[in-house]
């Protein structure tokens, strides 16, 4: 065998054992999976799923760990230390409250107190804007981003309207909620586009400074007399702590309700609902985690938008009650319950 | 000597069968319509019954739904809403009626009303039973006739597909069975005349005019002894002298292959493209358009040194070779890039043969109304391909499948070298040829050409300007136009014939007329200002009547330039540019085609960024119309005759 | 008389020709539309259970994991007989079988899914049955616009193939006697028009063999005119220039 030959074997060796390393490398690099933490604040429930189920359906390699709150906000700076020494590939955030103890404002947040290094992204928050969780909608400022779950109010308004005609709109005003004052002044906004009149009562507040729940029926009763025809249900956490109690006084009163998130149809008494459901709000915010993980694109530059489509819920028990029956229109895309 | 008898017994015979054959053939189209589309609508008619009664199903299981949820049917909320929204997607249905077993009854007409009005409608009916309603659903029986009525307007254009095709062959056999004859009869007459007795027949005449030939050839031959002359070294000369319309049939079947492809290669294509491609669909579906167009651009550019280079007879041979096998090709392509390549195949042959046909035409003249004539047959050949062969190609797709389809194509433009092969080639000029070949490139040639600014004016003025106004107006405007007016996809094809008729119509006058040079540029001018001018009515009247107009006129305009063009720059060619050849001129001309058209679309493409449909056809039309206007300065004395003036 | 025949059988068969080439253009739009209508019949519960998977999407439900869904394409398929099959095929994984799938026909005609389906790409040669069917399709669409699935309908066509030969027979007949009263119409006169040509030649030959003619057919016919140059062609040296029967 001459010199040459040699040589030339020799570094075809060469570069078959490093084809062969570096086969195995990428190899092992495309199978570890990515590691996602997501806050919840009550429990694992259908938008937790929902997220959970997108990446099953599409075998993408990802390991999702929850850490569940279990409605405790006094557990939220522990989870902070934990995300922060486990570093997971993103942090997934349920809820304003949740988010905002996580990831603090866009003004306010502190690198000691909140996890500012790692991407991440926030489902369930009312009104990420108004809250400080990101600058706006189209740019959130920092590397967080995440998806709205509440339509947008002019939306919600054309699809009640296939429901039933209104020309006053009932609305219990929380003054202690930024959400329940965006809405408010969506819905003023939105009167003279829809022509009708919006009715608002305030709710007092306690001696410590907060809402008091014992004026609700109180207030509905007053929304009645005004002879309202729809009460427009804010998606404030106050109001959806007492969902039950206004609800059923509103049935009472034969006042219908339009809810506009999940619960207040789904476990109370509202008429009917124009929403998102948590789900599709889960899936949505994973298809966004795909784009982080796996496309590599950052938080930043994902804009903050809701599911494209919604769902019309209608509580069938309710409609009976009231005698306010859907429409065959709405009867053919509408969800019923009960 | 002249023998120019209008009311010969000859022409009142030709004439006569002409009439014959249209009135019969019309007549024979109609009946056969009429009867045919009354057996469609028996055959129809059931089928929409079943179709509403799908519906009315539907209907009751929808309210079914609603009553399940434990609404009481007289409690029903919107029914009324639900039926009109039925009524809108269904445009065959009169009225609707959803009737419980009570009585209780919601009746939507489709006036609005909920009175159900009796008016000649089909009833389709399902009985209300205990636990579901029954529907009513009255059909509107005029709804069939409706659709048949577009299948008649249909119809009116397959008429004229099958016409065009039958007047095609019908040519053929004129050439073959009295033009050919009564040419090779009068070039013998002449040719004892003048002393040119050494020539024979290449082939055998035939038709009823074969014995009188036979019967002269015999005479002359006893007068003169041509039996001992004939057979000296020139005896192969033939007789007959080489006429635009021999090729006629041949440029017909060959641009009619190529045309057979376009109603159904977008979907071949896509085929393709879904099982095997790199790209996304639709650019996948776009390149070999894009490539096709580009190569025959500049096979168009170099196709007449190709010619120059190979002679007429061998550079068809080639062209037609290579489009057989593009065409053949695509039968058996699995990915784009081979249909890219085939494409590119047929674009070069079907750029060099259209070429060569067109040089054909204009060295076959033996004077500027031959030319005229020859050039007019090649409109008319071509127009006459492009009307015929998207919707036969349609019909040959659906009967024996895409890919034996392309192999049919191929067959076509096969034959178009069967019939072109025997052919004489016309004489050519062989002082253009000599001074081509003593060192005049192509290059030179075209910057010559160029550098003239009649030929210029022309070029850009007309001959460009009418393919922007065509490929803007008729292939990329008019379909978004109709489609905006509401009409349908069939409605397409039928506004095109506004622009092919008239095209049709005007080429034959044309082609009878022998124009003077000056007559021929007011004939162009006139003709590019028309082209235009139709589009500015759509500024005052949107609508699809204005759209009309704008097409006819396009077709008129362009029936008086499309000839007159090309006649007028071989004649300028001819006189001051001698040098450079009818090949190369012509291949100039086809190019700028090609350039009109790709700017055409770019044009409407750029300009639908900024304004609606509406106004983009009136700027396009607008454009054009200036375009025209630059041939006012045809008029004026060409800047060679200037300097010659100035030094004498 | 052979030339006769030859020119009256050219011409009528180009009439033939036209008719044959009309009814065909007619009958394949006939046959499409009636095709749309037989298709359209299938929209109706088609977009209804497209809408109704849909909507128990927004609800969470996968189309994995929705065993409902059978029950759904079973009662669609009891209600509409002319359907055959309907499947829903993963849209977000490369797998081709089916994620369900429900259907009046046999075992052994099992996913119906154009994939497996051998593409007929010589239906002229190949036996039509295997195309005696309507397959459409509807995607999918979960609430957050991702297409997660394919909805796949295989109806009948025969029924539309039946009515399309019985209108192809119906054309037939219809053309035929068409056909034959147009060559009825045609041949006495294009015999007519040949007969006067005939004379026209008559005469021409007569002229170039020096006999005796009719003086007023000379000077009608452009023939006997080429004619009368042939037997004077010997004595003058002006050429003719021939301008009759252009195209």
């Amino acid at each position: 065998m001459t010199k040459l030959n040699i040589r030339f074997f020799r570094l075809l060796f060469l570069v078959a054992v490093c084809t062969v390393g570096l086969v195995n490398l990428a190899y092992a690099v495309e199978v570890k999976p990515y590691r996602i933490t997501m806050v919840v604040f009550r429990g694992c429930e259908e938008a937790c799923m929902g997220f959970k189920n997108y990446f099953s359906e599409r075998k993408l390699p990802v390991e999702i760990e929850v850490l569940d709150a279990k409605t405790n906000a006094q557990l939220l700076p522990q989870f902070v230390k934990q995300v922060k020494a486990s570093k997971p590939d993103l942090l997934v955030t349920w809820g304003t409250t949740v988010s905002l103890a996580m990831l603090g404002t866009v003004e306010t947040a502190d690198p000691v107190k909140h996890v500012t290094d790692i991407p991440a992204l926030f489902m369930i928050a009312s009104t990420p804007v108004g809250s400080g969780l990101v600058k706006n909608l189209k740019s959130p400022g920092r590397n967080v981003s995440g998806t709205l779950y509440i339509l947008p109010v002019d939306a919600q308004l054309n699809v009640a309207r296939l429901y039933m005609p209104f020309q006053k709109v009932g609305f219990i005003f929380n003054p202690t909620e930024d959400n329940s004052k965006v809405v408010k002044r969506e819905l003023e906004l939105s009167q003279s586009k829809f022509n009708f009149k919006l009715v608002s009562v305030t709710v007092p507040l306690n001696t410590v400074g907060k809402p008091d729940s014992s004026s609700l029926p109180q207030l509905v009763e007053e929304l009645a007399q005004q002879k309202v025809d729809l009460l427009y249900y804010a998606p404030d956490t106050f109001l959806l702590l007492n969902r039950n109690v206004v609800t059923k006084e509103a049935v009472r009163l034969n006042l219908p309700v339009l809810a506009v998130s999940e619960p207040v149809v789904l476990e109370a008494d509202a008429l009917f609902g124009v929403v998102n459901r948590y789900a599709t709000v889960g899936q949505l915010t994973a298809s966004k985690a795909e784009m982080v993980l796996f496309k590599k694109i950052e938080p930043k530059n994902i804009p903050v938008v809701a599911p494209p489509g919604f769902s019309l819920i209608v509580n069938m028990r309710v409609a009976k009650e009231l005698k306010r029956f859907p429409p065959i229109r709405v009867v053919k895309i509408a969800e019923t319950v009960n | 000597m002249n023998f120019h008898l209008h009311k010969s017994i000859e022409r009142k015979i030709a004439v006569r069968t002409y009439i014959a054959l249209l009135l019969v053939g019309l007549c024979s189209s109609l009946v056969l319509t009429f009867l045919m589309l009354g057996n469609f609508e028996k055959i129809l008619l059931p089928q929409f019954v079943l179709k509403s009664n799908v519906i009315a199903n539907s209907v009751r299981s929808t309210v079914a739904d609603a009553l399940k949820l434990g609404i009481p049917f007289e409690s029903l909320v919107g029914v009324n809403d639900y039926l009109s929204d039925t009524l809108v997607d269904n445009s065959e249905i009169e009225f609707i009626e959803v009737k419980s077993l009570n009585g209780h009854a919601y009746t939507m007409h489709r006036n609005g009303t909920n009175q159900r009005t009796s008016n000649g409608e089909i009833l389709d009916v399902i009985d209300a039973d205990d636990e579901l309603p029954g529907v009513t659903i009255g059909l509107r029986g005029s709804y069939i006739q409706e659709k048949l009525q577009i299948m008649f307007g249909d119809a009116a254009v397959a008429s004229l597909v099958a016409l065009t095709v039958g007047f095609e062959i019908l040519l053929f056999f004129i050439v073959i069975w009295v033009l050919r004859p009564m040419g090779t009869w009068v070039s013998m007459i002449n040719g004892f005349k003048t002393g040119q007795t050494q020539r024979t027949f290449s082939r055998a005449v035939s038709g009823p005019f074969s014995e009188l030939i036979a019967l002269t050839h015999q005479y002359f031959q006893s007068k003169t002894r041509w039996a001992t002359q004939a057979t000296t070294q020139n005896a192969h000369k033939d007789w007959y002298e080489p006429r635009a319309y021999d090729v006629r049939i041949v440029l017909f079947l060959f641009v009619f292959s190529e045309e057979l492809l376009r109603s159904y290669f977008p979907i071949y294509v896509k085929d393709i493209a879904l099982t095997n491609t790199w790209l996304t669909v639709d650019f996948a579906i776009a390149l070999p358009i894009i490539t096709y167009m580009l190569f025959a651009g500049l096979g168009t550019l170099y196709g007449g040194a190709v010619i120059e280079r190979l002679g007429l007879r061998n550079a068809f041979k080639w062209s037609v070779t290579l489009s057989t096998l593009g065409l053949g090709g695509l039968a058996f392509a699995t990915t784009v890039t081979e249909v890219i390549a085939l494409r590119t195949a047929c674009a070069i042959g079907y750029a060099i043969a259209t070429v060569a046909c067109q040089v054909y035409m204009a060295q076959s003249s033996q004077n500027d109304s031959e030319t005229t004539n020859g050039l007019s047959t090649f409109v008319a050949a071509v127009t006459a391909a492009s009307l015929c062969g998207a919707p036969i190609g349609a019909v040959v797709a659906e009967l024996i499948g895409l890919h034996a389809a392309m192999l049919f194509a191929s067959g076509m433009a096969f034959c178009s070298w069967l019939l072109f092969k025997n052919l004489k080639m016309p004489a050519v000029d062989l002082n253009a040829q000599k001074n081509s070949a003593d060192g005049s490139s192509t290059r030179r040639n075209f910057a010559e050409l160029l550098k003239n600014r009649k030929i210029c004016i022309i070029l850009i003025c007309d001959v460009a300007a009418g393919k922007l106004m065509l490929a803007g107006l008729l292939f990329f405007l008019t379909p978004m136009l109709l489609i905006q007016f509401q009409f349908t996809q069939t409605s397409i094809g039928q506004f095109f014939m506004f622009y092919y008729l008239p095209l049709t119509l005007g080429n034959m006058v044309i082609s009878r007329s022998s124009p003077s040079p000056q007559s021929k540029k007011h004939i162009m001018f006139a003709g590019a200002l028309l082209s235009g001018a139709g589009t500015l009515l759509l500024y005052w009247f949107n609508s699809a009547v204005a759209l009309a107009v704008a097409i006819t006129c396009l077709g008129l305009g362009q029936s008086m330039v499309l000839t007159m063009a090309s006649s007028l720059m071989l004649a300028i060619a001819k006189t001051e540019l001698p040098h450079v050849s009818a090949a190369n001129t012509l291949a100039l001309a086809r190019t700028f085609d090609r350039i009109g058209g790709i700017v055409g679309a770019a044009f409407v493409a750029f300009f639908l960024l900024v304004f609606d449909y509406r106004i983009t056809t009136v700027f396009l039309g607008g454009c054009v119309l200036v375009l025209g206007l630059g041939n006012f300065w045809l008029g004026l004395r060409s800047n060679d005759v200037k300097k010659v003036a100035a030094i004498k | 008389m052979f030339q006769k025949i030859k020119i009256i059988a050219v011409a009528v068969g180009i009439i033939f020709f036209l008719l044959s080439l009309l009814s065909v253009l007619q009958f394949f739009r006939f046959q499409n539309l009636l095709f749309d209508v037989a298709r359209t019949r299938v929209e109706v519960p088609a977009e209804a259970l497209k809408r109704d998977i849909e909507r128990s999407l927004a609800t969470g439900l996968s189309l994995q994991t929705n065993a409902q869904l059978l029950a759904m394409l079973d009662l669609v398929l009891q209600k509409n007989p002319n359907i055959f099959a309907i499947q829903i095929n993963d849209g977000l994984s490369n797998n081709t079988e089916p994620l369900w799938f429900a259907s009046n026909l046999s075992a052994s005609s099992q996913n119906l899914d154009d994939g497996k389906l051998v593409k007929n790409h010589w239906p002229f040669f190949n036996d039509s049955s295997q195309a005696s069917v309507f397959i459409q399709r509807w995607p999918i669409v979960d609430p957050i616009g991702t297409t997660v699935g394919q909805l796949i309908f295989t109806s009948d066509k025969s029924e539309a193939f039946k009515m399309a030969a019985n209108a192809r027979r119906e054309l037939m007949a219809l053309l035929g006697a068409v056909c034959a009263a147009s060559l009825l119409v045609l041949v006495p006169i294009l015999l007519f028009l040949l007969v006067r040509l005939d004379k026209v030649v008559i005469a021409a030959r007569s002229l170039i063999l020096d006999q005796k003619i009719e003086q007023d057919i000379v000077a009608q016919s452009e023939v006997c005119q080429l004619a009368k140059n042939v037997r004077d062609a010997n004595n003058s040296p002006v050429s003719i220039q021939h301008t009759g029967l252009t195209t």
